[in-house]
Protein backbone atom coordinates (compact mmCIF):
# COMPACT_ATOMS: atom_id res chain seq x y z
CA UNK A 1 0.00 0.00 0.00
CA UNK A 2 1.56 3.34 -0.47
CA UNK A 3 1.79 6.19 1.70
CA UNK A 4 -1.45 8.42 2.50
CA UNK A 5 -0.84 12.23 2.16
CA UNK A 6 -1.28 12.56 5.65
CA UNK A 7 1.51 10.52 6.06
CA UNK A 8 3.71 11.69 3.22
CA UNK A 9 3.06 14.91 4.95
CA UNK A 10 4.18 13.69 8.59
CA UNK A 11 7.95 15.09 9.46
CA UNK A 12 10.55 12.67 9.74
CA UNK A 13 12.18 10.89 12.98
CA UNK A 14 14.72 13.71 12.81
CA UNK A 15 12.59 16.20 11.71
CA UNK A 16 10.72 16.08 14.67
CA UNK A 17 10.27 19.69 17.16
CA UNK A 18 9.58 18.57 20.57
CA UNK A 19 8.92 20.67 23.87
CA UNK A 20 9.37 20.53 27.37
CA UNK A 21 6.21 19.86 29.59
CA UNK A 22 5.46 22.34 31.66
CA UNK A 23 4.79 20.17 34.85
CA UNK A 24 7.98 19.42 35.01
CA UNK A 25 10.19 21.24 36.81
CA UNK A 26 14.37 21.00 36.48
CA UNK A 27 16.65 21.52 39.04
CA UNK A 28 20.08 21.96 38.26
CA UNK A 29 22.53 20.32 41.09
CA UNK A 30 26.34 19.42 40.03
CA UNK A 31 26.80 18.61 36.70
CA UNK A 32 23.28 16.85 36.84
CA UNK A 33 19.52 18.28 36.04
CA UNK A 34 16.78 16.66 38.02
CA UNK A 35 13.47 16.40 36.66
CA UNK A 36 10.63 16.82 38.64
CA UNK A 37 6.91 15.82 37.38
CA UNK A 38 4.39 18.39 39.28
CA UNK A 39 1.67 15.92 39.44
CA UNK A 40 -1.50 15.39 41.77
CA UNK A 41 -1.00 11.54 42.38
CA UNK A 42 1.08 9.46 44.71
CA UNK A 43 2.55 7.07 41.61
CA UNK A 44 4.30 10.01 40.06
CA UNK A 45 6.02 10.16 43.23
CA UNK A 46 8.72 7.99 42.22
CA UNK A 47 9.38 9.62 38.64
CA UNK A 48 12.24 12.07 39.34
CA UNK A 49 14.80 11.72 36.98
CA UNK A 50 18.47 12.22 36.73
CA UNK A 51 20.11 13.68 33.16
CA UNK A 52 24.06 13.43 32.74
CA UNK A 53 25.56 16.40 30.98
CA UNK A 54 24.36 14.97 27.55
CA UNK A 55 20.56 14.77 28.73
CA UNK A 56 20.78 18.25 30.17
CA UNK A 57 22.03 20.07 27.25
CA UNK A 58 19.00 17.70 25.30
CA UNK A 59 16.63 19.01 27.46
CA UNK A 60 17.77 22.25 27.64
CA UNK A 61 17.31 22.60 23.57
CA UNK A 62 14.13 20.87 23.95
CA UNK A 63 12.65 24.20 22.73
CA UNK A 64 9.86 23.75 20.53
CA UNK A 65 11.71 25.39 18.25
CA UNK A 66 14.81 23.41 17.01
CA UNK A 67 13.87 19.96 15.10
CA UNK A 68 16.16 17.39 16.43
CA UNK A 69 18.29 17.51 13.28
CA UNK A 70 19.11 20.57 14.77
CA UNK A 71 19.78 19.16 18.32
CA UNK A 72 22.09 16.86 16.67
CA UNK A 73 24.75 19.60 15.09
CA UNK A 74 24.72 20.93 18.69
CA UNK A 75 25.50 17.52 20.78
CA UNK A 76 28.30 17.12 17.54
CA UNK A 77 30.38 20.88 18.30
CA UNK A 78 29.04 20.62 22.08
CA UNK A 79 30.56 17.20 23.12
CA UNK A 80 32.73 16.73 20.11
CA UNK A 81 31.22 12.85 19.16
CA UNK A 82 30.53 11.52 16.52
CA UNK A 83 27.04 11.83 14.17
CA UNK A 84 26.30 8.32 14.79
CA UNK A 85 26.84 8.54 18.69
CA UNK A 86 25.01 11.87 18.68
CA UNK A 87 21.64 10.54 17.12
CA UNK A 88 21.62 7.63 19.26
CA UNK A 89 22.33 9.39 22.29
CA UNK A 90 18.93 11.93 21.23
CA UNK A 91 17.15 9.19 20.05
CA UNK A 92 17.47 6.91 23.83
CA UNK A 93 16.88 10.42 25.69
CA UNK A 94 14.02 11.48 23.34
CA UNK A 95 12.51 8.14 23.58
CA UNK A 96 12.45 8.38 27.35
CA UNK A 97 11.63 11.77 28.04
CA UNK A 98 8.47 10.89 25.90
CA UNK A 99 7.89 8.04 27.46
CA UNK A 100 7.69 9.45 30.87
CA UNK A 101 5.48 12.67 29.88
CA UNK A 102 8.31 15.20 30.28
CA UNK A 103 8.18 16.38 26.51
CA UNK A 104 5.79 15.94 23.90
CA UNK A 105 5.78 16.50 20.04
CA UNK A 106 4.64 19.94 18.51
CA UNK A 107 4.83 19.16 14.92
CA UNK A 108 3.25 15.74 14.98
CA UNK A 109 4.43 11.97 15.08
CA UNK A 110 7.73 10.52 13.64
CA UNK A 111 7.28 8.51 10.90
CA UNK B 1 -14.34 29.26 72.21
CA UNK B 2 -12.34 26.73 74.46
CA UNK B 3 -8.65 25.96 74.53
CA UNK B 4 -8.94 22.05 74.46
CA UNK B 5 -5.11 21.50 74.16
CA UNK B 6 -2.18 22.46 72.28
CA UNK B 7 0.32 20.44 70.57
CA UNK B 8 3.84 21.29 69.38
CA UNK B 9 5.56 19.30 66.56
CA UNK B 10 8.53 20.77 65.27
CA UNK B 11 8.27 24.01 66.62
CA UNK B 12 4.94 24.44 64.98
CA UNK B 13 2.16 25.09 67.79
CA UNK B 14 -1.25 23.39 66.88
CA UNK B 15 -3.73 25.51 69.68
CA UNK B 16 -6.65 23.17 69.26
CA UNK B 17 -10.73 24.77 70.12
CA UNK B 18 -13.92 23.92 70.38
CA UNK B 19 -16.48 25.30 70.24
CA UNK B 20 -18.85 26.09 73.53
CA UNK B 21 -20.85 23.01 74.75
CA UNK B 22 -18.28 20.16 73.08
CA UNK B 23 -15.28 18.99 74.53
CA UNK B 24 -12.35 17.52 72.65
CA UNK B 25 -10.30 14.53 73.76
CA UNK B 26 -6.78 14.85 74.18
CA UNK B 27 -4.64 12.65 71.69
CA UNK B 28 -3.13 9.32 72.28
CA UNK B 29 0.34 8.44 74.50
CA UNK B 30 2.45 8.87 72.05
CA UNK B 31 1.33 12.72 71.93
CA UNK B 32 2.24 13.30 75.77
CA UNK B 33 5.51 14.48 75.34
CA UNK B 34 4.38 16.94 72.76
CA UNK B 35 1.35 18.32 74.99
CA UNK B 36 2.13 21.22 76.53
CA UNK B 37 1.50 24.89 75.80
CA UNK B 38 4.82 26.24 77.21
CA UNK B 39 6.91 24.21 74.90
CA UNK B 40 8.98 26.34 71.97
CA UNK B 41 7.23 27.33 69.28
CA UNK B 42 7.81 29.64 66.21
CA UNK B 43 4.97 28.60 64.15
CA UNK B 44 0.83 28.78 65.29
CA UNK B 45 -1.86 27.29 63.80
CA UNK B 46 -5.21 27.70 65.05
CA UNK B 47 -7.34 24.58 64.96
CA UNK B 48 -10.95 25.01 65.47
CA UNK B 49 -12.95 22.07 65.88
CA UNK B 50 -16.24 22.50 64.92
CA UNK B 51 -19.98 19.78 65.33
CA UNK B 52 -21.50 22.13 62.43
CA UNK B 53 -22.58 20.97 59.01
CA UNK B 54 -19.63 20.49 57.02
CA UNK B 55 -19.61 22.69 54.02
CA UNK B 56 -20.35 21.05 50.20
CA UNK B 57 -17.04 21.45 48.16
CA UNK B 58 -18.32 18.48 45.46
CA UNK B 59 -18.41 21.45 42.76
CA UNK B 60 -14.30 22.58 43.64
CA UNK B 61 -10.70 22.02 41.73
CA UNK B 62 -9.56 18.55 43.24
CA UNK B 63 -6.06 19.43 43.54
CA UNK B 64 -5.16 15.87 44.69
CA UNK B 65 -6.76 12.95 45.36
CA UNK B 66 -4.88 10.09 47.31
CA UNK B 67 -7.01 7.40 45.92
CA UNK B 68 -7.79 5.67 49.33
CA UNK B 69 -6.99 7.99 52.60
CA UNK B 70 -7.51 11.97 51.95
CA UNK B 71 -8.52 14.53 49.11
CA UNK B 72 -7.54 17.78 48.88
CA UNK B 73 -9.41 20.34 47.23
CA UNK B 74 -8.85 24.32 45.81
CA UNK B 75 -10.91 26.84 47.62
CA UNK B 76 -11.57 30.22 46.73
CA UNK B 77 -9.62 31.28 50.00
CA UNK B 78 -7.89 28.48 50.78
CA UNK B 79 -7.62 24.37 50.97
CA UNK B 80 -9.90 22.03 51.72
CA UNK B 81 -9.12 18.41 53.10
CA UNK B 82 -12.05 15.55 53.19
CA UNK B 83 -11.10 12.54 54.92
CA UNK B 84 -13.97 9.60 54.47
CA UNK B 85 -15.23 6.96 56.67
CA UNK B 86 -13.81 4.13 54.79
CA UNK B 87 -16.63 4.45 51.51
CA UNK B 88 -18.50 7.13 50.39
CA UNK B 89 -20.53 8.99 51.08
CA UNK B 90 -19.96 9.00 55.10
CA UNK B 91 -17.23 11.45 55.89
CA UNK B 92 -15.15 11.35 59.32
CA UNK B 93 -14.03 15.12 58.85
CA UNK B 94 -12.84 17.78 56.89
CA UNK B 95 -10.45 20.51 57.46
CA UNK B 96 -10.71 23.93 56.01
CA UNK B 97 -7.13 25.56 55.50
CA UNK B 98 -6.70 29.27 55.58
CA UNK B 99 -4.68 31.04 52.42
CA UNK B 100 -1.53 31.18 54.54
CA UNK B 101 -1.98 28.26 56.54
CA UNK B 102 -2.27 29.28 60.02
CA UNK B 103 -5.81 28.44 60.30
CA UNK B 104 -7.67 25.53 59.99
CA UNK B 105 -12.01 24.54 61.04
CA UNK B 106 -12.43 20.58 61.28
CA UNK B 107 -15.67 19.99 60.79
CA UNK B 108 -16.15 16.49 62.96
CA UNK B 109 -19.12 14.67 61.46
CA UNK B 110 -21.82 12.95 64.08
CA UNK B 111 -19.29 9.45 63.56
CA UNK B 112 -16.99 11.51 65.71
CA UNK B 113 -19.27 12.83 68.21
CA UNK B 114 -20.79 10.60 71.43
CA UNK B 115 -23.90 11.32 73.26
CA UNK B 116 -22.27 13.34 75.70
CA UNK B 117 -20.92 15.95 73.13
CA UNK B 118 -17.48 14.76 73.43
CA UNK B 119 -15.26 14.76 70.40
CA UNK B 120 -13.28 12.20 68.87
CA UNK B 121 -9.70 14.19 68.60
CA UNK B 122 -8.79 14.01 64.87
CA UNK B 123 -5.89 15.93 65.48
CA UNK B 124 -4.13 13.24 64.74
CA UNK B 125 -2.05 11.46 62.40
CA UNK B 126 -2.90 11.73 59.09
CA UNK B 127 -4.44 15.49 59.73
CA UNK B 128 -2.09 16.91 61.95
CA UNK B 129 0.59 15.95 59.61
CA UNK B 130 -0.98 17.08 56.23
CA UNK B 131 -1.63 20.53 58.44
CA UNK B 132 2.10 20.21 59.06
CA UNK B 133 3.03 19.86 55.69
CA UNK B 134 1.31 22.67 54.31
CA UNK B 135 2.72 25.16 57.13
CA UNK B 136 6.41 23.83 56.79
CA UNK B 137 6.17 24.15 52.86
CA UNK B 138 6.56 27.89 53.40
CA UNK B 139 9.11 28.44 56.18
CA UNK B 140 12.11 25.87 55.41
CA UNK B 141 10.39 22.94 56.94
CA UNK B 142 10.12 18.99 55.38
CA UNK B 143 8.63 15.78 57.06
CA UNK B 144 10.91 12.94 56.01
CA UNK B 145 10.27 9.10 56.18
CA UNK B 146 13.05 8.56 58.43
CA UNK B 147 14.75 7.49 61.52
CA UNK B 148 16.24 9.74 63.70
CA UNK B 149 19.50 8.92 66.50
CA UNK B 150 20.82 11.39 68.20
CA UNK B 151 23.87 11.60 70.33
CA UNK B 152 23.92 15.01 72.87
CA UNK B 153 23.43 17.82 70.36
CA UNK B 154 24.10 16.17 67.17
CA UNK B 155 21.95 13.68 65.06
CA UNK B 156 21.87 11.57 61.92
CA UNK B 157 18.44 10.67 60.16
CA UNK B 158 18.01 7.86 58.48
CA UNK B 159 15.59 7.93 55.44
CA UNK B 160 13.71 5.00 53.46
CA UNK B 161 10.66 3.76 52.68
CA UNK B 162 8.62 1.57 54.60
CA UNK B 163 10.49 -2.11 54.72
CA UNK B 164 13.78 -0.34 54.14
CA UNK B 165 14.86 -1.04 57.77
CA UNK B 166 14.44 2.30 59.77
CA UNK B 167 12.68 0.13 62.60
CA UNK B 168 15.35 -2.76 63.01
CA UNK B 169 17.85 -0.37 62.81
CA UNK B 170 16.65 1.81 65.74
CA UNK B 171 15.51 -1.73 67.85
CA UNK B 172 20.11 -2.24 67.14
CA UNK B 173 20.29 1.43 69.20
CA UNK B 174 17.83 1.20 71.94
CA UNK B 175 20.35 0.45 74.24
CA UNK B 176 23.18 2.05 73.30
CA UNK B 177 24.68 4.28 75.86
CA UNK B 178 24.49 7.81 74.89
CA UNK B 179 22.01 7.43 71.78
CA UNK B 180 18.33 8.21 71.93
CA UNK B 181 16.40 7.82 69.11
CA UNK B 182 14.09 10.75 67.93
CA UNK B 183 11.45 8.65 65.22
CA UNK B 184 11.42 5.43 63.92
CA UNK B 185 9.28 6.49 61.22
CA UNK B 186 8.94 10.51 60.54
CA UNK B 187 11.18 13.25 61.48
CA UNK B 188 10.98 16.88 60.41
CA UNK B 189 13.88 18.48 59.33
CA UNK B 190 13.78 22.16 59.47
CA UNK B 191 16.68 25.59 58.50
CA UNK B 192 16.44 27.88 61.57
CA UNK B 193 18.83 30.75 62.13
CA UNK B 194 20.79 29.78 59.51
CA UNK B 195 21.46 25.97 60.55
CA UNK B 196 19.74 22.81 59.85
CA UNK B 197 17.92 20.76 62.61
CA UNK B 198 15.79 17.74 63.01
CA UNK B 199 13.01 17.31 65.46
CA UNK B 200 11.67 13.72 66.66
CA UNK B 201 7.73 13.40 65.86
CA UNK B 202 4.62 11.79 67.12
CA UNK B 203 4.47 9.69 63.68
CA UNK B 204 5.78 6.45 65.58
CA UNK B 205 6.75 3.26 63.32
CA UNK B 206 6.41 -0.08 64.22
CA UNK B 207 8.91 0.47 67.50
CA UNK B 208 6.73 3.05 68.73
CA UNK B 209 9.83 5.26 68.88
CA UNK B 210 8.56 8.96 69.41
CA UNK B 211 10.33 11.66 71.51
CA UNK B 212 10.12 15.48 71.61
CA UNK B 213 13.27 17.00 71.07
CA UNK B 214 15.29 18.33 68.04
CA UNK B 215 18.93 18.37 67.38
CA UNK B 216 21.51 19.52 65.02
CA UNK B 217 22.08 17.47 61.65
CA UNK B 218 25.46 16.20 61.22
CA UNK B 219 24.69 13.80 58.07
CA UNK B 220 21.68 12.44 56.28
CA UNK B 221 21.58 8.54 55.10
CA UNK B 222 19.01 6.78 52.91
CA UNK B 223 18.56 2.92 54.18
CA UNK B 224 18.33 -0.11 51.99
CA UNK B 225 18.77 -3.38 52.87
CA UNK B 226 22.21 -5.25 51.78
CA UNK B 227 23.87 -9.06 51.89
CA UNK B 228 27.06 -7.22 53.41
CA UNK B 229 27.13 -3.91 55.63
CA UNK B 230 28.59 -0.67 53.74
CA UNK B 231 28.23 3.05 53.73
CA UNK B 232 29.31 5.10 51.03
CA UNK B 233 29.22 9.37 50.22
CA UNK B 234 26.39 9.95 47.84
CA UNK B 235 26.75 12.70 45.58
CA UNK B 236 24.05 16.07 46.56
CA UNK B 237 22.23 15.17 43.19
CA UNK B 238 21.86 11.53 44.02
CA UNK B 239 20.87 12.81 47.52
CA UNK B 240 18.02 14.81 46.22
CA UNK B 241 17.07 12.26 44.27
CA UNK B 242 16.45 9.70 46.72
CA UNK B 243 14.93 12.71 49.65
CA UNK B 244 12.30 13.68 47.58
CA UNK B 245 10.19 10.30 47.44
CA UNK B 246 10.99 9.74 50.92
CA UNK B 247 9.46 12.76 52.18
CA UNK B 248 5.95 14.22 52.28
CA UNK B 249 5.71 17.02 49.86
CA UNK B 250 3.17 19.22 48.30
CA UNK B 251 3.51 17.71 44.88
CA UNK B 252 0.42 19.00 43.09
CA UNK B 253 1.45 22.68 44.20
CA UNK B 254 3.90 24.44 42.30
CA UNK B 255 4.83 27.27 43.71
CA UNK B 256 5.23 25.14 47.14
CA UNK B 257 7.12 22.49 44.97
CA UNK B 258 9.69 25.14 44.33
CA UNK B 259 9.76 26.32 48.28
CA UNK B 260 10.36 22.67 48.67
CA UNK B 261 12.73 21.66 46.37
CA UNK B 262 14.76 24.83 47.01
CA UNK B 263 15.16 23.68 50.80
CA UNK B 264 15.82 20.24 50.03
CA UNK B 265 18.58 21.34 47.43
CA UNK B 266 20.11 23.67 50.22
CA UNK B 267 20.07 20.96 52.83
CA UNK B 268 22.05 17.96 50.47
CA UNK B 269 24.09 21.04 49.26
CA UNK B 270 25.47 21.48 53.15
CA UNK B 271 25.14 18.65 54.60
CA UNK B 272 27.36 15.03 53.42
CA UNK B 273 25.10 12.31 52.73
CA UNK B 274 25.53 8.53 52.69
CA UNK B 275 23.64 5.73 50.99
CA UNK B 276 23.69 2.47 54.05
CA UNK B 277 23.60 -0.97 52.82
CA UNK B 278 22.92 -3.66 55.76
CA UNK B 279 21.86 -6.31 57.16
CA UNK B 280 19.41 -6.57 59.60
CA UNK B 281 21.63 -7.46 62.29
CA UNK B 282 23.17 -5.83 65.48
CA UNK B 283 26.25 -5.00 63.25
CA UNK B 284 24.86 -2.36 60.93
CA UNK B 285 24.71 -0.15 64.50
CA UNK B 286 28.36 0.49 63.74
CA UNK B 287 27.43 2.68 60.47
CA UNK B 288 25.44 5.26 62.37
CA UNK B 289 28.21 4.99 65.01
CA UNK B 290 30.95 6.10 62.19
CA UNK B 291 28.28 9.11 60.98
CA UNK B 292 27.56 10.25 64.86
CA UNK B 293 31.45 10.43 65.56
Amino acid sequence: MGKTKEAENRPGKMQRILKQNPSVMARTIGDEVLLVPIKGELAQLQQIYALNPVGAFIWENLDGVRDLEQLTTGLISTFEVEAEEARSDLTKYVEELIDRDFVFEVNGAGS
Amino acid sequence: MIESFSLSIAGLRFSVRSEPGYEVEHPDALYRPFLNAELPSDLLMDVMISAEPAPDWSSQEILFDTGEAWTAYRLENGIGIYFPYRKDPGFLWTAQLSENFDRVTVHCSSLMITENNRIANPVHYPLDQILAMFRFSAHRGLIVHAAGIARGDIGVFCAGRSGAGKTTLMRQWKDVSGIRGLSDDRIVVREIDGAFRFFGTPWAGEGQVAAYGDVALKALAFIHHGSKNCIRPISPASALKQLMPTSSILWFDRPALEKTLTFCHDLVETIPAFEIHCRPDPSAADLIDQLLS
